[in-house]
């Protein structure tokens, strides 16, 4: 019988020592959830340039963030992207990056969100004014109604394409996508520029990039971007960014109606240390045009 | 008597507000034939004398106070049990008896529960000071047998309180602290039991001045009138206990601003009022309870105890209200350095630290400033009625009244005894806001001062005049002083309970079943419609009934005549409370999901040993708790209103073991050790129903993570020695050690959601992610106590027979070392920045313990 006294202080010993672990579980975002809709779908559902759409039905579009504001050469706009397309969605906030950085999969439920076009640049937002309608960013505050936050750093991989393949048509399967051109080099003129204007003078500023065969492509950034003080390369090289249309319908000359446009997301991603082409590409464009105008 | 002996070894007792008392063991019990107790404490009046006085201050008044610094209780054991060794303190710790909510204890009066049936705290507040009421008690742990309450979880005490069971004695007694008050006066007579078996006990006790914290304060008057009349075998009573409080506290701090003030006693509730000194949050009490107890001992083996008790409460908190404005608060997040250096502004946040390091008004209520804003309104204001108020103080009322029967029969048969009980209650609480203090303004405007109109809700469009009132009936109502606004509704609570229990003791057996049912009745009544609610505001809410049961059992064997082990079982379920069954009473009828009761199952099994020299008693237990409910209200920043968590499905494991050693040293000295080792924690990811008071459409669902993570609140661990001296000259002198530790802050349940780390890359900074589900732990906490008394018979006597008079000292010191930075408790607010998903936005508010503080009483008695 003595053994319950021995039993009981060994337990009491043992409890003594024994030391208390905190295993915290974590909460998983869950990433099962897809869209019912592909967002070139949804865009194509998007018929006439100039008009607004508000999504009555049950549309959802599923996306990965290929573009926000972190560098300040998106402002109040992420732009998601999925197999089929991309699409930008206006916000209205700032440091929009912190929620939506690069790589996050977002869920969109559209019902209720409008589309609309800046020169067939198709946007997801918010209407107001029926008679006068303006698209204007999601309030911040509700776009926990649309916007489903997803997991983070999928790994999406730029899609390489020449200047040729881009258009500016309103479903231009690479609008609004993550595009990477190689061979490009910009003009001799543009010379010791910056990026953009890092005093602000004008709110933004374009260089032209041209390829070998004399194609063109317009590099705007933003003068308030982290990215205006950086210099303009001279070489020729490769570029990362998002590409989008900027169709001027008022002006009538095609050549520069169809002005395609790419945005860089950082300096990273401007690549340029090859080599300049052997031919001059500004010359070869100019005769081009020549050519054009005879016809 | 087996019984009782295991009645005494409940040795920990902790009373419901976060105190403990570990309360050892009955000496007489264990030491039947030693000599060292018949040595040390002679069973003399002199001794019994400081029984009384050794009731220091239990600050008990305010079962919502669990949360303030806390001065020693001090219950003691039962007369004999006495002195010194028996109780250790752990001075303003939060220590719950193994990590329990406070209310599985529960506290008795003659055999009858004290509480309100609302939020089912043990009713200390009843005794409003009277300590010494609370010297003749049984104190019976709930899992085991018990013979005046049904039991449960935790531990009951029942206090006996006749006006015969006193001594005939005339009382004065003065003691001076610096603790919650300064000064305590306490006039006792007892007539005791004459030739007429008429007996009449009066005790007035009044506790005045300043509390160890700036601009804390408690006044307090309580008064006991006992009549007993014993006819044959019949023993009649009547207890009155009533009086009143006023009670200004100190609040749990940010540690900014605690260090900006540079004080270890700031409290940034107060401010000057006309260069006065104010505190904003007084919790003023009145109380009036009376009961009537009938005792009839039917023969030498049977009794029947009858009780009828009626209590009549009002409670009244103060605190700021206001609209468009601030909050007045110092501590307001958006008035400190720490929040100009989260937005990355540190030129600013450094000028604003200079500023309030040499300004410490800045740090205080600016009740100037307030007055200042109602005088430029009224230069504004082209209303005649005057200056609408933006802030007052307000007050927020709770009137109870409650009619309770019970009645216990005990019977003993030779190898067996038998208890049947029963206890039925019903009461009413009024609950409503009044305007205590316009400021200077003419009048408030009884309108939902919350109410967000930025908002874009479809259903707001319809009427948004309406929408924003409290009380469609009366709608923009100017509020002037002492009228009620916001809200105004009565919650009907009933509860029944039946029992039955049977002890069954043999030779080297004892077994114990126990059995008992519990209805609940619960309903609210509005009086106010409101407009956000207004279907279902106003009138009678649904009829909520409940019905409990719990059942335990336990074995006891003797495994020889020092050493005894047992084994308890017990299982039960318990009705929502109130206050967690209503979503929002202030608000609506809304009820949150009633279909699951609370589940708990309790094991746990002992070892005893006493011989002369030492007695041992280990323990472990293991309790299980399913579908505990908890609502936390509070400021919801993703709504932009108040609005609340609702916690259903909470599930909870607490195991450990407690040991208590007493050992009898030479030299008149007794060494005892006391520990309890426990680890209470989170067993699962409860679902939390969220609600906001500014729209009647949310309501979403959201998983909590709380699995795995440790019970707040109290320390899990705890360890006491003491070494006391008894002197035959009867004075005796006692050391504590006690250290407590692994205790966390108790934890907000939006941090530990998945919106509260939605925008945290967990691949990049899972640092952070840990760092917002982290519990908070706080550091050990180690007090040196000493407490002390010597009783002095004195050469005259007034009355014939033995009624010396006696002069008796009390003296207590807590946290003898001045060690002024011990946190005694902390809690995460509530509040969460989603937007910028840090935690330190809202940090955590400390509540401190007292530095060194004592207590020191003198009583003449004859």
């Amino acid at each position: 019988m003595r053994i319950f006294p021995l039993v009981y202080v060994l337990g009491y010993i043992c409890l003594f020592f024994s030391c208390q672990k905190n295993e915290i579980t974590f909460p998983k975002i869950s990433d099962d959830e897809t869209g019912n809709t592909s967002i070139m779908e949804l865009k194509k559902q998007y018929k006439n340039p100039g008009t607004f759409w508000t999504i009555t039905e049950d549309i959802r579009i599923s996306g990965i963030v290929i573009a926000n504001d972190e560098n300040g050469n998106f402002y109040k706009k992420i732009i998601i992207q999925d197999s089929s397309g991309g699409i930008a969605i206006n916000i209205d906030g700032y440091e929009l990056y912190k929620e939506y950085p690069i790589g996050r999969k977002l869920n969109i439920n559209c019902k209720n969100l409008t589309l609309n076009d800046y020169a067939h640049s198709i946007n997801l937002g918010f209407k107001i004014n029926e008679d006068q309608p303006l698209l204007l960013p999601i309030p911040r505050k509700i776009t926990g109604n649309y916007i489903k936050k997803g997991g983070f750093d999928y790994d999406l991989k730029p899609r390489l394409v020449t200047i040729s393949q881009l258009s500016t048509d309103l479903h231009d399967s690479h609008q609004n996508t993550l595009v990477k051109l190689e061979g490009l080099q910009p003009s001799m003129r543009d010379k010791n520029k910056t990026l953009a204007d890092p005093n602000k003078r004008w709110p933004s500023s374009s260089y032209t990039l041209y390829d070998c065969q004399g194609n063109i492509l317009v590099l705007r950034t933003s003068s308030y971007s982290n990215l205006a003080s950086e210099p303009l390369p001279t070489d020729n090289g490769s570029i990362i960014g998002i590409f989008t249309p900027y169709f001027q319908e008022k002006i009538a000359d095609k050549a520069k109606r169809d002005e395609k446009n790419i945005t860089l997301r950082n300096i990273n991603e401007l690549d340029f240390s090859n080599p300049r082409c052997n031919n001059n590409p500004e010359e070869l464009r100019k005769a081009k045009q020549k050519r054009t105008k005879k016809y | 008597m087996k019984i009782q002996i295991l009645a005494l070894w409940s040795y920990i007792l902790f009373s419901g507000n976060e105190f403990i008392i570990f309360q050892s063991f009955a000496q007489e019990q264990l030491y039947p034939k030693s000599i060292y107790h018949k040595r040390l404490r002679p069973d003399s009046l002199a001794f019994k004398e400081l029984n009384y006085i050794e009731f220091d201050e239990n600050e008990t008044e305010d079962e919502e106070t669990s949360y303030t610094t806390k001065t020693n209780p001090i219950l003691r054991g039962n007369a004999d049990v006495l002195v010194k060794n028996s109780a250790f303190i752990f001075n303003g710790s939060g220590f719950r008896f193994r990590g329990y909510d406070f209310r599985e204890n529960q506290l008795y009066l003659n055999g009858m529960p004290i509480r309100n049936l609302e939020r089912k705290y043990p009713g200390y507040n009843y005794f409003l000071g009277i300590t010494e009421l609370l010297y003749s008690k049984t104190i019976e742990r709930g899992n085991n047998s018990t013979t005046f309450t049904p039991g449960g979880l935790g531990v009951f005490t029942n206090f006996s309180v006749n006006a015969h069971e006193f001594n005939p004695k005339l009382r004065l007694r003065y003691s001076s602290a610096n603790r919650s008050y300064r000064h305590r006066v306490s006039l006792n007579y007892h007539s005791g039991i004459g030739k007429s078996k008429w007996a009449i006990s009066n005790i007035l006790t009044g506790r005045f001045g300043k509390g160890y914290f700036d601009g804390t304060f408690l006044n307090s008057i309580g008064g006991y009138l006992g009549l007993s009349k014993i006819i044959d075998n019949h023993s009649l009573s009547l207890n009155i206990l009533g009086g009143l409080l006023n009670n200004a506290r100190p609040s749990a701090t940010l540690l900014e601003t605690r260090a900006l003030a540079n004080s270890l006693r700031y409290n940034p509730l107060w401010g000057l009022d006309h260069n006065k000194e104010r505190n904003s949050r007084i919790q003023s009490l009145y109380q009036l309870y009376s009961q009537f107890s009938h005792t009839w001992r039917i023969n030498t083996n049977a009794e029947l105890k009858n009780n009828l008790s009626f209590t009549i409460n009002s409670q009244v908190n103060s605190s700021f209200d206001w609209f468009d404005g601030t909050n007045p608060s110092p501590e307001y997040y958006r008035k400190l350095p720490s929040f100009y250096q989260l937005k990355n502004q540190q030129s600013v946040a450094d000028l604003l630290k200079t500023f309030l390091k040499d300004n410490h008004n800045a740090l205080q209520v600016n009740f100037a400033k307030i007055r200042d804003i109602h005088k430029n309104v009224q230069n504004n204001s082209e209303d005649n009625s005057g200056i609408r108020a933006h802030y007052i103080i307000a007050e927020r009322v709770v009137n109870r009244q409650q009619i309770a029967i019970s009645s216990t029969y005990s019977r003993k048969f030779s190898s067996f005894s038998l208890y049947l009980g029963l206890f039925s209650a019903g009461e009413k609480s009024n609950n409503f806001m009044r305007v205590g203090d316009l400021l200077g303004a003419n009048y408030w405007l009884d309108v939902n001062n919350f109410f967000p109109t930025d908002l874009l809700h479809e259903s707001y469009d319809e009427n948004p005049e309406q929408l924003v009132q409290n009380n469609l009936l009366s709608p923009n109502r100017k509020v002037k002083t002492g009228e009620k606004y916001r809200y105004n509704y009565d919650l009907f609570l009933l509860n029944n309970q039946l029992w039955v229990q049977g002890i069954l003791s043999l030779e080297k057996i004892e077994l114990h079943l126990g059995l008992s049912m519990d209805h609940d009745l619960y309903f609210r009544q509005g009086h106010t419609k409101n407009g956000l609610f207004p279907n279902n505001s106003l009138g009678r809410s649904q009829i909520n009934n409940f019905l409990s049961h719990q059942q335990k059992i336990g074995l006891s064997y003797k495994v020889n005549g020092k050493n005894h082990i047992y084994i308890n079982a017990l299982h039960n379920s318990q009705a929502p409370l109130a206050e967690n069954l209503f979503t929002a009473a202030y608000l609506n009828n809304i009820i949150t999901d009633k279909s699951k009761l609370t589940h708990n199952y309790n094991i746990e099994t002992g070892y005893q040993h006493r011989s002369e020299l030492l007695a041992l008693h280990i323990d472990f237990f293991l309790t299980h708790s399913r579908n505990v409910r908890h609502i936390y209200r509070f400021y919801n920043d993703e709504f932009l209103s108040f609005g609340q968590y609702s916690l259903p499905n909470i599930h909870k494991i607490y195991y450990g073991t407690e040991l208590g050693a007493e050992i009898q040293l030479p030299l008149h000295l007794n060494l005892s050790l006391i520990t309890s080792i426990g680890n209470y924690r989170y067993i699962n990811n409860p679902t939390a129903i969220i609600t906001a008071d500014n729209s009647p459409n949310i309501s979403q669902t959201e998983t909590i993570y709380f699995k795995n993570l440790p019970i707040e609140g109290s320390s899990q661990n705890a360890y006491a020695v003491s070494l006391f001296y008894y002197d035959p000259n009867f004075w005796y002198v006692g050391i504590h050690n006690v250290i407590t530790h692994n205790q966390y802050a108790y934890m907000n349940p939006v941090r530990r959601s998945l919106p509260a780390i939605i925008d945290i890359n967990p691949n990049k900074d899972q640092a952070k992610i840990n760092e917002i589900f982290q519990p908070l732990k706080l550091p050990l906490q180690y007090f040196l106590n000493l407490t002390g008394g010597y009783s002095k018979r004195l050469k005259f006597k007034f009355s014939n027979k033995d009624n010396y008079g006696y002069l008796s000292f009390y003296l207590n010191v807590q946290n003898l070392l001045n060690r002024q930075n011990i946190i005694s408790n902390a809690f995460e607010q509530l509040r969460y920045d989603f937007r910028r998903q840090n935690p330190n936005t809202f940090p955590a508010r400390y509540m401190f313990a007292m530095g060194i503080n004592y207590s020191l009483s003198v009583a003449f008695s004859f």
